[in-house]
């Protein structure tokens, strides 16, 4: 019973906060669907404009999360340094621990809810909080701060992410398609993908000025170089984008488009009106690429708190016992990246650095990518089984709308999708943890992860555009664009 | 039910049925707050924010421009700090 | 006992591979004429983003430029 009592006390922890943080207002009514666009482009817009350097920071950084980044939106040394990583971990977590009723909430009740949702929020910015000060004890915005660069690096860090959680948080409440942080992160890899295939910046390395934009470096490599170093060093150079890394991303993106259709139609018919019968679509990625988000948050938290051991504690000092078993961190290369090489615990959850690395340590490879398949594999479970859209939500759902599946009781709905979700909800996320490990084989760093996380939220936006689209009827400016 | 219980067995039968149905409504507690019927996220995407809770209500454009107001503040920052070569990094 | 345990550890994932890839196999498969028609809707709208994103990030060169 004592037990009970102290999680039930984990929502009211969030009472006192009740009166003090903004809400945003719910609309009054349904937007239209070119204010919600309007809203969409207007929010995304600041994330990308906050991509300032941040001020007060010294300029040689050791950046120990590189490869993390672009799962969460988040970019190195701006005031986006942890994307949506703090409002996205903060969601899933509570969400999960809700739905396995480690909390207790009640649903039906108003207060709980909103003692719920602000609970969310208090943690999302008490992790913008953790991890700001974190990066600043370790030693990453430079050693020797004054005491005014600490106080204004952690006001405009946590700043910024609590304007990020409130403006998700307008999204969220229906001012724009679904999920404001899922929009953040896919605006945020479009803009990287384009970047990376046409940027015309250069940008000074070992090897002289070279073109960012994979696809500009090609033609310019074409240009003044002899036309086979051309070729293979636009594949192959692992600094700046390649025209590999390109090709891998784009091939993941026709292989998701693909995926994303296959589903398994459960034969339907209608109760109240005869003779009428149609199919009630199963899909295979039935929870989308959030089970790849989820594993991506694991990994976050076992790296930011291998690193917060290894560095804060420890000093990176690889006399210590710790710091053997954990990794001692080296910084590398162009990009000065911070990284475990040593075969040790963090160095097991990272990815390698290119497919040659990848071959010769296998033992990595396994780990890394059995870390992801089983985290993946356990959320889609899970998952589908606690949001709005599980089995019993479904027959739920059949029995008001007077559908029943073909050639089935009433009773055994239920039973029937019980069948079939979970095993498409797993297949599914299995098979985008095997996507995204054959391309982190490469070393595309992160990307792979990020552009299926992207282009499944884009999939859940176009459903949710569609369904307003059709409602708001066609005559409207942006609607146009989708008419097809 | 080994004694007669009291107030008959229609009763009886009442109080049984009312029993099972609090059972079965205890087991159906929702998971989320969706599937409580008030939104929240859905199966492939993850919302936090969807209710009204108590508090300052805002409105989003204030926030909006609020936001842009923060980011202005620290470009702010930057163009003061290289104009007097405080903090040159 | 350590066996029965390793055998119920390694059936739990095998049984969901059968049932996956049966699943998969029952599936229906989008028809050439389907995919092509969201690979353009995908398509358009993910580099239609990108170029806006890149846009706001060009933007950011001379604020760089300005500021630091």
């Amino acid at each position: 019973m004592s037990y009970t009592n102290l999680l039930v006390r984990l929502i009211d922890l969030a009472k006192p906060f009740l009166p003090l943080l903004p809400e945003i207002e719910l609309p009054l009514e349904q937007l239209t669907f070119d204010d919600k666009v309007m809203y969409t482009i207007g929010t995304s817009f600041l994330y990308l404009l906050a991509q300032l350097p941040i001020f007060g920071a010294s300029k040689t950084t050791n950046d120990p999360i590189h490869w993390l980044r672009p799962v969460f939106g988040a970019e190195q040394n701006t005031l986006l340094e942890f994307g949506v990583f703090p409002i996205i971990s903060s969601g899933l977590i509570f969400q999960i621990l809700s739905g396995l009723k480690l909390i207790k909430i009640n649903f039906n009740n108003r207060l709980d809810r909103e003692l719920f949702q602000t609970l969310q929020k208090v943690f999302a910015i008490f992790q913008y909080a953790i991890l700001t000060n974190i990066f600043l004890f370790t030693g990453y915005y430079g050693y020797n701060l004054t005491f005014w660069q600490y106080i204004l690096i952690n006001f405009q860090l946590i700043g910024t992410g609590s304007v990020f959680v409130f403006i998700s948080e307008i999204i969220d409440k229906g001012y724009g398609f679904g999920s404001g942080s899922l929009t953040f992160i896919t605006i945020n890899i479009s803009a990287n993908f384009v970047t990376d295939i046409i940027a015309l910046n250069s940008v000074k390395t070992t090897r002289g000025y070279e073109s960012v934009g994979a696809l500009v470096n090609l033609v310019k490599n074409l240009r003044n170089k002899p036309f086979k170093n051309a070729i293979l060093e636009s594949f192959t150079r692992s600094y700046l984008p390649n025209l590999t890394q390109v090709y891998l991303t784009i091939g993941i993106v026709l292989v998701l488009i693909y995926l994303q259709n296959f589903r398994l139609e459960l034969p339907i018919r209608s109760n109240r009106v005869r003779s009428v019968s149609n199919v009630f679509p199963i899909k295979l990625l039935y929870t989308g690429s959030l089970p790849l988000l989820f594993s991506y948050v694991v990994l976050f938290y076992i790296n930011i708190l291998g690193y917060t051991i290894v560095n804060l504690v420890f000093k990176n000092d690889s006399n210590q016992i710790i710091v053997k078993i954990l990794g001692q961190y080296i910084t590398t290369g162009f990009n000065s990246n911070f990284i475990v090489e040593k075969p040790s615990i963090l160095y097991f959850f990272s990815p390698s650095k290119n497919l040659f690395e990848s071959l010769i340590s296998p033992l990595r490879t396994i780990i890394f990518f059995a870390t992801i398949l089983i985290t993946s594999t356990w959320f889609a479970n899970i998952w589908s089984s606690i949001s709005g859209s599980s089995p019993k939500d479904l027959a739920i759902q059949f029995k008001e709308q007077g559908i029943s599946i073909a050639g089935r009781r009433d009773v055994s709905i239920s039973k029937e999708l019980q069948r079939v979700i979970p095993v498409a909800a797993v297949s599914g996320a299995a098979i985008l943890a095997t996507i995204s490990e054959i391309g982190e084989l490469f070393g595309t760093n992160g990307k792979s992860p990020a552009i299926i996380v992207a282009v499944g939220a884009a999939f859940g936006f176009l459903e949710l555009i569609a369904a307003d689209f059709q409602q708001g009827g066609g005559s409207q400016n942006f609607g146009s664009i989708f008419g097809q | 039910m080994s004694s007669p219980a009291p107030g008959g067995q229609r009763t009886d039968i009442k109080r049984r049925n009312n029993a099972k149905s609090k059972a079965q409504s205890q087991q159906q507690t929702p998971t989320s707050s969706r599937s409580a019927g008030f939104g929240g996220s859905s199966a492939n995407l993850l919302k936090l924010y969807t209710d009204e809770a108590q508090g300052l209500k805002v409105d989003p454009l204030v926030v909006l421009f609020l936001a842009v107001g923060f980011i202005f503040s620290v470009i702010a920052l930057h163009v003061i700090a290289k104009l007097t070569g405080k903090f040159t990094s | 006992m350590a066996g029965d345990g390793l055998e119920k550890f390694t059936e739990v994932p095998i049984e969901f591979f059968k049932d996956g890839t049966a699943f998969v196999q029952k599936c229906t498969k989008p028809d050439k004429k389907e995919y092509i028609k969201i690979i353009r809707a995908v398509g358009v709208g993910f580099i239609m983003m990108g170029l806006v994103g890149y846009a706001i990030k060009l933007i950011h060169i001379p604020i760089r430029y300005l500021i630091v």
